[in-house]
């Protein structure tokens, strides 16, 4: 049978329409357990959670914006632990991002068996938990007897409560945050560093740029992408802090240190509190990490056009 | 690879042979009814205290109940319970505080109340103090084991005794008295020793609850959860200046000592020689004897120092366990659990007394009778605390029920004039006050309970 070019196009339009989905049913047949899984675990809890948001624990009457309204109005703490976390995630990154760049660009340096040794060595605590950490830790900053009260002792001084004053209670967070994710971010950022081509710096040297000009030219620009997925690590992780804080200064001096996540925790043990404000203020954590990963995402989406 | 599993074969059936050998499986009685109950993790030999009566209760095969019991930690306990009423399948018997009646029980619906499962004469035992923390909207929904007055004052002997502190033979001690021995103990510690430990923390929220009522015959809001008393009187300001002055003097450590680091074993921190004085609740005497009891000669115990001295008036608060049968078990398991709770703490008092015996009488008995067998039966050892904690424990007002954000606000108030000595102690007050006035006029706060 011969067709016109016009009848063809018809046909084999339909022929492709009903050819289009033969080849993906085994896809999606590969697909179904992941989506079942995330549904029953994931998607359907998440679905239960918003419900629950709006409803009564005891009864399951609907409340409205009932529990939300607790989080902003009755119990300003929460507010005031969005604050903290900010304030702790900001220091933490920022920190974290100096220290690992230039590690990584020492290691970059070190290339022999000892850079080797050095590089397994920092990923260790990366496989500690935020509670052992947090015991290593107390071991050096407790007041009633730790490693820093023994020296205080031994030089006739007083011993210095970490949990005492807002610094120092901050001090005490931050430094077992950072050993536990020092590691990480190095090879992150070493990663990246040895992805930069080598002829970028050598046409630089034959441009006769000195070091410095070679970091704010070369190196730096070309770390934008590895940054910004540590960010997104980092923001999501500390935003969510809760082991550390509550291992190190249970959120004192005057809840200085009490992060959101320590607050639902103490929050769902609190009978004084409605339960499903639990639940509400989750969400809403859930919901802010969502808007700074989507503009950290938009970030990303943006560099990577600009390099297509 | 035949040889290994060869080695290994015999190895893997061995240990679980020779396990099952080391385990006692306890005798269930055939057709009985199983009733569930979750306590809470609490001391060694409270723990062992309680397994023995269970075990006890469960050689009677003739009652027609076999008890399950499921012992969780502190935190554990709020989620397993809380996972078991999700799935309906909620213990029949479980634990709540006196503070959390009405919120847990009551609110919840979770326990059915006592009335005409547990049998009259013993709600009748019931001591008309404790019954009135447990009852609500004219009814009993949980029966008492135990209460414990949070706060009393604990001291080494030894220590005073190097600072030639004196402690007054009728027991009634000041704050001047207790600032004069902080100045006399002070040069006689080391470093990284205190004169006195204060409830820190979230506990400075629930253990000044005594001291808050002994200043103001009050707490830091009205009766009717309608007005913040925190301004009303002198009351605060004179807790606060008590607080401050202990801070700026270095009379307290400005951090927790105690291992934990919770006002709950702050008791460790006098047997360890880091303190020469302490509050503490009266559970640490328990401690003290089970733990450290070579330093139970040592140290004295006695009702807390407040302004006037006063003895009579109030000091503390009452805390404690109650047990309560919950509405999700049908009819036939209510009545089991209610016999179960019957033959633990009701039936026999020399039987519920043996938990105070073995707690070397650092609680107080919440039933007539138990007291009554107590009074006749305690050491002339023991006597002597034993009377301070009844003394206590008859006088202590109920932990306070309102939103714990109240309590918060005060510890805060606490806290800020103990850190930031410089600001002026009215500032703390009226930014307590503050606080506490916004959470009161919020529309969703709670109406007192009745």
């Amino acid at each position: 049978m011969e067709y016109t070019f016009d009848e063809y196009q018809v046909v084999n339009k339909k022929r492709h329409n009903r050819f289009k989905y033969r080849g993906s049913k085994t896809a999606y047949l590969m697909l179904l357990p992941a989506f079942v899984l995330l549904s029953v675990f994931v998607i359907l809890p998440l679905v239960l959670a918003v419900v629950r948001s709006f409803q009564d624990y005891n009864t399951g009457a609907w409340v409205g914006f009932k529990n939300y309204n607790y989080l902003f109005t009755l119990d300003k703490l929460y507010l005031k632990s969005f604050l903290n976390a900010l304030i702790m995630t900001a220091i933490i990154s920022a920190l974290l991002l100096i220290f690992s760049f230039l590690f990584a660009c020492v290691l970059r340096a070190m290339n022999n068996k000892f850079g080797k040794v050095v590089k397994v060595l920092i990923y260790v605590p990366f496989f500690i938990s935020g509670i052992i950490a947090s015991v290593i830790f107390n071991l050096i900053f407790n007041y009633g007897g730790g490693l820093i009260t023994s020296i205080c002792v031994l030089l006739d001084k007083d011993p210095i409560s970490f949990t005492s004053t807002t610094p120092l209670a901050y001090i005490a967070i931050i430094a077992p945050t950072l050993w536990l994710g020092f590691g990480y971010n190095t090879l992150v950022m070493y990663a990246g560093l040895i992805n930069i081509p080598e002829d970028y710096y050598n046409a630089a040297n034959v441009d006769g740029a000195n070091s410095f000009q070679k970091m704010i030219y070369i190196t730096i620009p070309n770390m934008k992408n590895y940054t910004v997925l540590l960010v997104i690590n980092m923001v999501t992780a500390y935003m969510q802090m809760m082991e550390i804080p509550m291992m190190m200064t249970g959120g004192a001096p005057l809840d200085t240190t009490l992060t959101p996540v320590l607050y639902l925790f103490n929050s769902f043990r609190d009978p004084s509190r409605p339960d499903n404000v639990t639940i509400a203020g989750a969400i809403i954590l859930m919901l802010l990490i969502m808007a700074v990963n989507i503009v950290v995402f938009k970030t990303l989406r943006t560099k990577r056009s600009e390099d297509a | 690879m035949k040889k290994v599993l060869k080695m290994l074969l015999p190895a893997l059936i061995a240990i679980p042979l020779l396990a099952s050998c080391g385990s006692k499986k306890e005798q269930e009685e055939p057709g009985a009814t199983v009733v569930t109950m979750y306590l809470r993790n609490f001391e060694e030999w409270s723990n062992n205290y309680m397994n023995s009566r269970v075990s006890e209760f469960n050689s009677n095969m003739t009652d027609g109940i076999q008890l399950r019991v499921k012992f969780f930690e502190d935190e554990a306990y709020t989620d397993a319970y809380k996972v078991a009423k999700e799935q309906g399948q909620a213990p029949d018997i479980f634990m709540c505080s006196y503070g959390n009646i009405f919120n847990d029980l009551v609110e919840t619906g979770d326990a059915v109340q006592l009335e005409g499962l547990i049998k009259q004469e013993y709600l009748d035992d019931i001591k008309d103090n404790v019954k009135d923390m447990m009852t609500y909207r004219g009814h009993l929904w949980s029966y008492p084991q135990l209460t414990e007055p949070s706060t009393l004052f604990y001291y080494s002997k030894s220590a005073l005794a190097r600072a030639n502190v004196t402690v007054p033979e009728d027991g009634k001690l000041t704050w001047d008295w207790l600032y004069d021995a902080c100045a006399k103990v002070k040069p006689t510690l080391k470093r990284a020793q205190y004169c006195v430990g204060i409830p820190i923390g979230s506990a400075a929220g629930w253990a000044t609850y005594g001291m808050q009522y002994n200043l103001t015959n009050g707490l830091a809001i009205s009766e009717d959860w309608k007005q913040c008393l925190v301004t009303a009187d002198s009351g605060y300001k004179d807790l606060c200046e008590f607080w401050q002055k202990l801070y700026i003097n270095g009379y307290v450590p400005q951090g927790a000592v105690s291992p934990k680091g919770s006002y709950n074993d702050i008791i460790e921190a006098l047997t360890m020689n880091k303190l020469a004085m302490t509050f503490g609740g009266s559970w640490s005497i328990a401690e003290i004897m089970h733990t450290y009891p070579e330093k139970a000669s040592d140290i004295g115990v006695a009702v807390i120092p407040t302004k006037s001295g006063d003895t009579s008036k109030v000091t503390a608060s009452n805390g404690g366990w109650t047990y309560a049968i919950s509405s999700q078990s049908d009819t036939a398991h209510r009545e089991a659990a209610a016999k179960v709770i019957e033959w633990f703490f009701a039936e026999s008092a020399e039987r519920t007394a043996g938990y105070f015996q073995a707690a070397y009488y650092s609680k107080a008995a919440a039933t007539k009778s138990v007291a009554n067998y107590i009074s006749e039966h305690v050491t002339p050892s023991m006597k002597e605390w034993v009377d301070v904690i009844d003394g206590v424990a008859s006088k202590a007002i109920p932990e306070a029920i309102y939103p714990w954000s109240i309590a918060c606000a005060v510890t805060n108030m606490l806290e800020t004039v103990a850190l930031n000595p410089e600001a002026p102690i009215i500032n703390a007050i009226n930014a307590c006050y503050s606080s506490i006035s916004e959470i009161i006029n919020s529309p969703d706060f709670p109406k007192k309970p009745e």
